[in-house]
């Protein structure tokens, strides 16, 4: 009889061969079980989840108030130096330490070339400063197609 | 019975479960919430205002304020003792601060702000060796103007917030126009407390950070600014003048290089003024005063731009002429018979834009005139701005003879700014734009936008502001030793003189001197009006304002590298 049942099984196709051992009557003590376990296992990662995010969270929330400790140090430095560098106290070292003098002709003619540091001959309150950033031309029409792409995606 | 009032009690006791869990859910629980809930608010940093080369005009640092217990004090040592020493660390009359913690049932008492540097290290050793029972220290935010009274009209200042004791917000300048940007939103922090009040460790924890203030950049350049103040000054104390302003503008697109008055303050110490006295006046915008001769330039816009006249219209200029009524005089009393148009700006001939305002009509000249901005504030983003004073055709107490007081700047209240501004439309083509401080924001999150110059309206075609300009360059040129000559350099300009009225009657002896100019000609980039108030040494625009007219551009134009003519 097994002999032949198992010709019958081999003759079958594979699917139904693997319906045949998956399905199989289950007890409703095994069902409750398993039930049980996989809750707690659920359970379990849900807990170490939240505790992970938990920890994420206060990570990131110490990680924002060093930096905004940060923050706070780079605008107190940069107070700090602002201070220091007020045109009174510039104006002081120039004409002390440094020595520098107005020009005594103080007109400046582009089409000759300066002579060897002629910014010198101009008193520090005279140098100029740092440019403000301009955007350069190629930059601003790459942005521009970005937000045009953007703004078609969306 | 026993049985009724059971049910009495259980009816009440139902009613008042029910009124607490239905009617008043809501209150109950907002109150229950706010008694286990610890609200801290997360204060704003302000933000950084940078002048166009990125220099630092003001800046908000940190700071720590001084606070103190008094029932602490008064329990553990003496108040005297406290404040004396307090007194000696803070550099302060130690009898306000004893006054300060003299109550011994308080238990708050703020003695100091803004502490830095050194006294903050003498402060936190006291309190760390015991010195000071009953003080503690605070974190306290300070704003700092590095530059002192560098362009302090510009800037403006802070002050206590009436309705949010301990904020602050700005009160003139810059920092009150763009308060909302500068001063951002604060944040809030918000955790639950066990009954003890206690903070819970897995209890909610809320965080809204607070946002920050966007940085701002001016227009404003430092140096420049130094340049003109050091300028005016010498000049209010040569001439021993009441105040006097200056403005500098870009005629090109209207942006403020530097905009000075004095007298005026240190931003940093406002609190230890008395009062705002007149040096808390941005003169520049705030005051209204008669332009004088300055104005010819308009009228003269007015009426070769209406076609009333051209440059080579003659006319005799009489030294004195009665129009509609009223008696005129030249400055000089001079009659020059037979002259052009450019010979009126040179011997500045009020005879003779009265003329010209006559031959352009009321209608046109006073459409012009609106045209110009005049009667209406310019717009400048800065606070405390005024229309100035215009009487049209038709406006009550209106009588023709103003028209001839109007032509040249009479009769007519304008701001300095104003003036800058409309002569600006003449260097700029005929374009009128709008003055403006603020070059660019800094949002907190680094997007950062650039203020775009504003064009008002065309005011005159460009064909007329080219030929008025070159009428005033020959008639600058045609004076001998003008004050007001650059060297190296094609400027223009008109100077003004004009009487103040006190009791309703002008005062021969009372001027206000000025003169606007720009250059150089080839490419005006720099305009520069300077009013000076009431001088008395003295009177003439000519002798009082062109000299520092002529001071500020020769170093500003060596400063800022404008090519000269070559010699």
């Amino acid at each position: 009889m097994a002999v032949r049942e198992a010709r019958i099984q081999r003759r079958m196709a594979l699917p139904a061969q693997l319906v045949q051992v998956v399905v199989r009557p289950i007890s409703a003590s095994r069902l409750v079980l398993a039930l049980i376990v996989a809750a707690f296992v659920l359970a379990m990662v849900w807990v170490q989840q939240t505790q992970a995010i938990v920890r994420v969270g206060g990570e990131v929330q110490s990680l924002e108030r060093r930096l905004e400790v940060l923050l706070q140090t780079q605008q107190d430095l940069r107070a700090q130096l602002a201070t220091e560098n007020d045109l009174p106290t510039v104006q002081r070292v120039a004409f002390t330490d440094l020595d520098m003098r107005e020009p005594t002709n103080p007109l400046y003619v582009s089409s000759q070339a300066l002579p060897p540091g002629v910014s010198l001959d101009l008193p520090v309150w005279a140098a100029p400063g740092q440019r403000l950033y301009e955007m350069p031309w190629w930059e601003a029409f790459l942005r521009a197609i970005s937000a045009k792409i953007t703004s078609l995606r969306e | 019975m026993m049985l009724g009032g059971a049910a009495l009690g259980a009816g009440v006791l139902g009613w008042r479960l029910y009124d607490w869990h239905v009617n008043q859910s809501a209150v109950l629980a907002a109150r229950g919430a706010g008694e286990l809930l610890a609200r801290t608010e997360l204060h704003p940093r302000r933000g950084t205002i940078f002048d166009i080369s990125g220099d630092v005009l003001a800046i908000e640092r940190s700071a720590t304020r001084v606070v103190a217990d008094p029932s602490v004090v008064h329990e553990e040592s003496a108040p005297f003792d406290v404040a004396n020493r307090l007194g000696d660390i803070l550099s302060l009359d130690p009898i306000p601060i004893a006054n300060a913690i003299s109550n011994p049932r308080s238990r708050y008492a703020l003695l100091a702000r803004g502490m830095l540097d050194d006294t903050q290290r003498r402060l936190r050793q006291a309190v760390a060796d015991g010195e000071l029972p009953g003080i503690r220290l605070e974190p306290d935010r300070v704003r700092m103007y590095p530059n002192g009274r560098l362009g302090a009209h510009v800037l403006g200042f802070l002050g206590e917030r009436a309705d949010r004791p301990g904020d602050v917000i700005g009160q003139a300048g810059v920092e009150a126009h763009y308060d909302d940007l500068l001063s951002g939103s604060p944040g809030l922090r918000t955790s639950d407390l066990d009954r003890l009040g206690r903070e819970i460790p897995i209890g909610r924890h809320n965080l809204l950070p607070a946002r920050h203030g966007s940085h701002l950049t001016l227009t404003l350049n430092r140096t420049i600014q130094h340049i003109v103040e050091e300028e005016l000054e010498v000049a209010v104390e040569r001439f021993s003048a009441a105040s006097g302003s200056v403005v500098m503008i870009d005629p090109r697109t209207g942006a403020i290089l530097a905009l000075a008055n004095v007298p005026d303050y240190d931003p940093a110490r406002v609190h230890e003024y008395q009062s705002f006295g007149p040096e808390f006046a941005n003169r520049a915008l705030s005051h209204v005063y008669e332009p004088g001769s300055t104005f010819k330039l308009v009228t003269m816009a007015a009426g070769l731009d209406s076609k009333a006249i051209t440059p080579e219209s003659t006319h005799d200029l009489p030294g004195t002429l009665r129009y509609f009524g009223e008696e005129f005089k030249n400055w000089d009393l001079q009659t020059y018979p037979d002259q052009n148009m450019t010979s009126v700006l040179r011997h500045s001939s009020n005879t003779g834009a009265i003329f010209v305002a006559d031959k352009t009509g009321p209608d046109r000249y006073y459409s012009y005139i609106e045209k110009f901005g005049f009667g209406e504030p310019t717009g400048v983003d800065l606070s405390g701005e005024v229309p100035g004073i215009v009487r049209r055709r038709g406006d009550r107490g209106w009588f023709q003879a103003d028209l001839a007081a109007n032509s040249f700047g009479h009769g007519i209240g304008a701001t300095a700014l104003q003036i800058a501004a409309a002569i600006g439309a003449v260097a700029n083509e005929g374009v009128l734009m709008r003055p403006h401080i603020v070059r660019a924001v800094e949002h907190p999150d680094g997007r950062r936008g650039f203020v775009q110059p504003q064009e008002v309206r065309r005011v005159v075609s460009a064909e007329s502001a080219r030929t008025l300009m070159q009428m005033m360059e020959s008639a600058e040129g045609g004076i001998v030793n003008n004050p007001a000559t650059v060297a190296g350099y094609r400027t223009a300009g008109k100077t003004g003189t004009s009487e103040i009225p006190v009791g309703g009657r002008f005062q021969s002896d009372l001027s206000i001197a000025s003169y606007v100019g720009f250059g150089p000609l080839e490419d005006p980039q720099l305009l520069t009006l300077v009013v000076i108030n009431r001088p008395q040494e003295g009177y003439f625009g000519a002798f009082v304002a062109s000299p520092t007219f002529q001071r500020i551009m020769t170093r500003v134009f060596s400063y800022l590298r404008i090519p000269a003519r070559a010699a």
